[in-house]
């Protein structure tokens, strides 16, 4: 199942003050509070880990058909490891466990599920449109008969014309940018 | 405590996280945090400690985990104000 999220760092950097107390304690378990204060940029860590976190619970939700919920110490990070520009690591969720990759820049992170086939991250409004002309050049079918949907539980997905074949994607917005992420396996 | 007062301070803190100023106008208990106020999901723990510092109580993950509404916020603090 897919899930995304991406962070606006400047925009995070004035919304959130991840230093004031309790902040780090309702969001991460000791091992991760650990882990983002020993770090070289313990910034950077807490909204890897908070993107990582974001990315399964849209996954989960998706696979679960569940309620919205707002449990951030559900989801354990583990295995986090850096290199420039990039980060991998799992999620676990009860008995899920999902891999996750991590593009890093100076101003963003974008963070996608395993089974992300293609992502995309716009800085434009346009990027409903990008999207369908990236799954349309992929799949070789006509751009006209691609839409995009929601289920009950508000999760989108692409329909292709009359056809009931589905692709599933995530979606993610935050300040200046959105991104998507396309999953694999079509259900 | 009131429930009119309750709800004047829930809308006091969320105020400065809201997002999208309109959700403010309409404000009651059906006002969803995220959906109605736009406020981001990282700021939803920035309301969790207004609350615990305004009224002074503690939100375990257990309630925090059902905190999405106004409405959700209130029964919370009423609980945890009645069995301090």
């Amino acid at each position: 199942m897919i899930g995304n999220d991406i962070i606006d760092l400047n925009l995070i950097r004035a919304q959130s003050n991840w230093l004031r107390e309790g902040f780090l304690q309702k969001l991460f378990s000791e091992e991760e509070q650990t882990f983002i204060q020993n770090s070289e940029d313990p910034e950077l860590n807490v909204w890897l880990l908070w993107s990582m976190k974001e990315a399964v619970y849209k996954a989960i939700q998706r696979k679960y058909k569940l309620k919205r919920f707002y449990n951030p110490k559900q989801f354990v990070c583990e295995q986090v490891k850096i290199n420039p520009g990039k980060a991998r690591g799992v999620v676990c969720y009860k008995e899920d466990v999902f891999v996750i990759n991590s593009i890093l820049f100076l101003n963003m992170i974008h963070t996608v599920t395993g089974n992300t086939e293609f992502s995309l991250i716009s800085e434009n409004k346009n990027s409903r449109l990008r999207l369908l002309q990236k799954i349309a050049e992929q799949r070789g079918i006509p751009l006209e008969s691609l839409n995009i949907s929601k289920d009950q539980q508000g999760v989108p997905f692409v329909s292709y014309g009359s056809d009931n074949l589905q692709i599933p994607f995530s979606l993610s917005h935050h300040g200046n940018f959105s991104a998507y992420a396309v999953s694999l396996n079509l259900s | 405590m009131k429930e009119k007062d309750i709800l004047e301070a829930i809308k006091k803190i969320v105020t400065p996280y809201t997002q999208r100023p309109q959700g403010l106008e309409n404000f009651n208990e059906e006002t969803d945090f995220i959906k109605d106020l736009e406020v981001n999901s990282a700021n939803l723990v920035d309301v969790i400690l207004d609350v615990e510092d305004e009224f002074n109580i503690e939100i375990d993950n257990e309630s925090m985990e059902g905190m999405l509404t106004v409405g959700d916020a209130k029964n919370i603090i009423e609980q945890k104000l009645a069995s301090a």
